[in-house]
């Protein structure tokens, strides 16, 4: 957990390897990499026959299938946009203020929990710890019937309020173990020139905090714009759709069933996740190398 | 397969409890017995699911019982022959007698049949999307399709019309020939279809998931318009168009002025109504309700029979010479001939001993997890404390005030949208529940049902495959963070571990379309492929052949690199102490011997991280069921989270919607159990 907060993660090991290895070593570095790269180009196939098919047009695909796009069909990638683009906004609002929300109310009572003493805190403590025993097809149903009697079903808060709820759980975790090594003497300072106890938390926790939010930030980021089920129950008003929901209604919807399109559609709808992980990959990497999620 | 990081905390807990005195209850005594006793359990329980099946009671006369395995979801005939549509994507034919006649199949589950007098024209509403025709002998005449499910279907007497409603919320209406006359939007779905008079002169009724009732003229106009109070379940109409009669899904049957649509009689029956018709006078009325009864009336409302069932009922039909009942089920298509005082002749009752061992095992079961829960020795210490001075501990927490302030924001969402869900789910699991009309309590009918439910089951042995192969899948992320980790250029090793975690970027649902194109039987890169080095004959329909449905299904990933797991994987392997790989070179540990020996060992941690995840995503699949069969073809790939969601999807069975989350519950609690205990308490190794 410690580690979490550094931005290098040790890579141990090899430098202590002597020298009479080398030879072996290397050899044994191009059996391994060939291997990967077997195994790399096995993972990518799927995404490879998308990329080929978004940019062929149907003669092409029933045609010359193994051929490469020739000549290329950039239009599938305006259609698939236009089909996508609403679904990736909506889905990209309904997350991030998710992630705001699950990362402030997280944090506050991560640091709640680790830096305050008060009558049953541990109890309050397990009972949240709890839930992570609760698997999501128990409160399915009952959670989209609550929906319905909150007359939210087919609104934003649909999505928003259960996901911010449920991401707290994992959150208050990672942000109160987090927060508990932190040294006592930066707050005990804070104290005696009489900062409150909301901006203890606000101007030294939280600004501390920024990589372990960030790791939270993105991981909730991906599960909300993974989440399926969910918004397949409660939304159904094709102008409120998410993504994951919306390409599964795509043939319906625009009457395409052509593929070059869909596959482009499909490209399109990966681009926020490959945004995140352009800058954020590293947070994520951390989050589940850094020995946080381990026995 | 496993995106959704919250689940981690898992192990979280359980570092947080091994912090705590708390890490004995795994190891101590009581619960070593409480798990025996779940495991013990859990074998009563299968074994009391395999007792039951459906009883097939031969009843006397003329009336007769006949299995179908499958739900019978509609049902019609023209005194001769019997049609139904059937879950199972089939139209079965039967003679009078309940010999069976012919088969047709369809691409999707058959929501509604119709048949003409002459029994020359069989219109045949599907979940495919089409709506066919079928001559008397099952062949197919033409088909239509649209671009959602068609919920229902009628025809006139002489065949010369067919009515459809569609998904879509439009009704289409074809002549004999399949040409479309017109359709026309009636603003939600009509999930139930009549029509009256003859190719000449025809009018349309569909009754809508709004509560209306429409009636449309023979060029598609709209003449009235019955706006009713719930959701409209069925239809039914006399030849001369006089009478309409409506099943509404709360308590109601509605019989309307066919000229007008005015209101003419309601007569409220005991439970929710799933399908209604009328004899050709309007002097015999029959309704079959969720509650597995079927009530018969007079044209007065008069009530004058009642029958109880094994089984949901989800169709009825009239034979108009007679009046004998057809009624559809869960699993058997039955014939009630009638008696000449009007009643039915009746069915054996259910025989009640196997729910009640169902049941009780059931209930037994949830004590068992209630009690080893309670071994707890965190539980136990959180609730000490309170005993103390009441009056010092007031003080302290006003005091605390802020602390408290801070979280209420916290608690709110996760009494609101987790702990509610949560005890509604368990709670309800034992009611027969319509929200916002019914929520009655049943004990333990729900469970009951879930025995003798073939999809759950069927579900649920696919879920096991699922979960053991999941596991094997593991192997591969394992030794892909192995390869990676004993790379020596560390600028390879982060370039490997880059571009294995990169698939993330595609989104799970888009990973499984993929592959469904993958796998389509034309344009496929799997049969392609195949075709390409000339091997014709190992082409397949991946998805849609019975055999090799669900093996395509758990092949795809292929080779199953989760990025997840790998990081997983690597991450306990940097943290893995530098001087045990030296001290394990001294002794001459390499190669796979210092794998068995040190690597797994130190890696048991996250083995069992990943198994519980593992584990407990299988029990809960759905997605990559729903978006690439849907359960088919026939049941061969149900998972129960499938079954959950058409169960609260489809039919409204809310209450055996939740009795079925909470039976995985304790399912996934119990298995979790068992699995932190083996795994910890053989293999781990103690830094």
């Amino acid at each position: 957990m410690n580690a979490i907060g550094n931005s290098n993660i040790a890579l141990p090991n090899s430098a202590q390897a002597g020298k009479k290895a080398d030879t072996k070593g290397a050899s044994q570095d191009v059996v391994f990499t060939i291997v990967l790269i077997v195994l790399l180009f096995l993972t990518f196939i799927p995404i490879i026959t998308m990329v080929s098919l978004s940019l062929k047009d149907n003669g092409q695909i029933y045609g010359r299938f193994w051929d490469l796009p020739n000549p290329i069909r950039w239009s599938n990638y305006a259609d698939g946009w236009m089909a996508m683009q609403r679904y990736i906004i909506n889905t990209l609002f309904y997350s991030l203020t998710s992630v705001v929300g699950t990362v402030l109310f997280a944090s506050l009572s991560g640091y709640v929990f680790a830096r305050h003493a008060f009558p049953g805190k541990e109890f309050l403590y397990i009972i949240i710890l709890a839930l992570l025993m609760i698997p999501g097809v128990l409160t399915l149903i009952p959670s989209f019937v609550l929906m319905r009697q909150l007359g939210l079903l087919d609104t934003p808060l649909a999505l928003i309020l259960p996901w911010t709820a449920g991401g707290q759980v994992f959150g208050i975790l990672l942000c109160r173990s987090f927060y508990a090594t932190l040294p006592q003497e930066l707050f005990d300072s804070g104290r005696i020139d009489g900062a409150s106890e909301f901006s203890l938390y606000s101007r030294i926790a939280l600004p501390l905090s920024w990589s372990i939010l960030m790791t939270l930030a993105i991981t909730h980021m991906v599960s909300t714009y993974n989440d399926f089920i969910w918004p397949l129950l409660t939304i159904a008003n094709p102008l409120l759709q998410v993504v994951t929901v919306g390409l599964t209604q795509f043939t319906s919807q625009f009457g395409v069933t052509d593929w070059g399109p869909r596959m482009a559609a499909y490209a399109v709808s990966t681009i926020p996740l490959l945004i995140l992980f352009g800058f954020g990959m590293r947070y994520y990497v951390q989050g589940l190398t850094s020995g946080a999620v381990k026995g | 397969m496993i995106t959704s990081l919250p689940s981690l905390g898992f192990l979280n807990l359980d570092r947080y409890l091994a912090r705590h005195p708390a890490r004995r209850w795994v190891e101590s005594v009581p619960s070593r017995m409480a798990s025996s006793l779940i495991r013990g359990l859990l074998i009563a329980c299968v074994f009391a699911v395999f007792q039951v099946g459906p009883s097939v009671a031969a009843a006397a006369g003329e009336a007769w019982n006949k299995p179908i395995g499958f739900n019978v979801y509609s049902v019609a005939t023209n005194n001769n022959l019997i049609v139904v549509g059937r879950r199972d994507n089939l139209v079965s034919a039967f003679d009078r007698a309940g010999n069976p006649k012919w088969d047709f199949t369809a691409q999707g589950t058959v929501y509604g049949v119709a048949i003409s007098d002459d029994g020359s024209a069989i219109a045949v509403a599907s979940e495919d999307r089409n709506v066919y025709l079928l001559d008397a002998n099952g062949k197919e005449v033409w088909k239509s399709r649209a671009s959602q499910t068609f919920t229902s279907v009628a025809i006139t007497p002489d065949g010369g019309i067919i009515t459809a409603g569609n998904q879509d919320r439009n009704v289409y209406t074809f002549d004999r020939a399949g040409n479309l006359l017109w359709k026309f939007a009636v603003g939600d779905t009509p999930n139930a279809m009549g029509i009256y008079g003859s190719a000449k002169a025809f009018r349309v009724v569909a009754g809508t998931r709004d509560s209306r009732v429409h009636l449309l003229s023979a060029k598609g106009e709209s003449l009235w318009i019955a706006r009713l109070g719930f959701s409209v379940r069925s239809v039914s109409v006399t030849n001369n168009g006089q009478r309409v009669l409506v099943g509404q899904q709360n308590s109601q049957v509605i019989l309307l002025d066919g000229a007008t649509g005015s209101t003419l009689r309601t007569i409220t029956v005991p439970g929710i109504v799933r399908a209604a018709v009328m004899s050709p006078d309007a002097k015999t009325l029959a309704v079959a309700q969720q509650d597995k009864s079927l009530f018969v009336y007079d044209g007065e409302g008069k009530q004058i029979d009642q029958q109880f069932f094994d089984n949901d009922i989800y169709s009825v039909a009239m034979v108009r010479d007679d009046q004998s009942l057809l009624v559809g089920t869960e699993t058997n298509l039955l014939l009630l001939a009638r008696n000449p005082n009007g009643t039915y002749i009746s069915q054996q009752p259910p025989s009640n001993t196997l729910p009640i061992v169902g049941g009780t095992a059931v209930v037994l079961l949830g004590i068992a997890a209630v009690l080893g829960l309670r071994k707890l020795p965190t539980g136990e210490r959180a609730f000490a404390p309170a005993a103390r001075n009441a009056r010092t501990l007031g003080r302290t927490m006003w005091r605390s005030r802020i602390s408290y302030l801070f979280l209420v924001p916290t608690f709110a969402l996760l009494l609101t949208f987790n702990y509610y869900p949560a005890l509604s789910g368990i709670g309800h699991a034992f009611t027969a529940w319509v929200p916002g009309i019914e929520t009655r309590w049943v004990g333990l009918q729900n469970f009951q049902s879930i025995m003798g439910n073939r999809y759950f089951w069927t579900g649920m042995g696919n879920a096991g495959i699922l979960i053991l192969t999941s596991l094997l899948k593991l192997l591969v992320p394992l030794l892909v963070a192995e390869l990676i980790f004993h790379l020596r250029r560390q600028r390879l090793q982060y370039l490997m571990r880059t571009l294995f975690v990169i698939p993330l970027v595609v989104p799970g649902v888009v990973g499984i379309l993929l592959w469904v194109n993958i796998y389509d039987p034309n344009i496929g890169l799997a049969n392609q492929f195949f075709r390409s080095l000339g091997l014709e004959s190992w082409t397949r329909i991946w998805l849609g052949d019975e055999k090799i449905a669900l093996g395509s299904i758990l092949f795809i990933g292929f080779p199953w690199v989760s990025a997840f797991a790998l990081l997983i994987f690597y991450g306990g392997l940097i943290s893995i102490p530098t001087e045990l790989f030296d001290a394990g070179q001294v002794d001459g540990a390499s190669g796979l011997r210092r794998f068995f020996s040190i690597d797994i060992p130190l890696l048991v941690g996250q083995i069992r991280l990943l198994v519980i995840l593992g584990f407990i995503g299988g029990v809960q699949e759905f997605s990559a069921v729903f978006l690439t069969t849907g359960g088919g073809p026939g049941s061969a790939t149900y998972l129960p989270s499938l079954e959950l969601y058409y169960q609260a999807v489809r039919f409204n069975n809310f209450g055996l919607a939740s009795a079925m989350g909470a039976l995985l519950f304790v399912i996934i609690l119990a298995g979790t159990i068992i699995n932190l205990r083996y795994v910890r308490s053989s293999t781990e190794y103690n830094a």
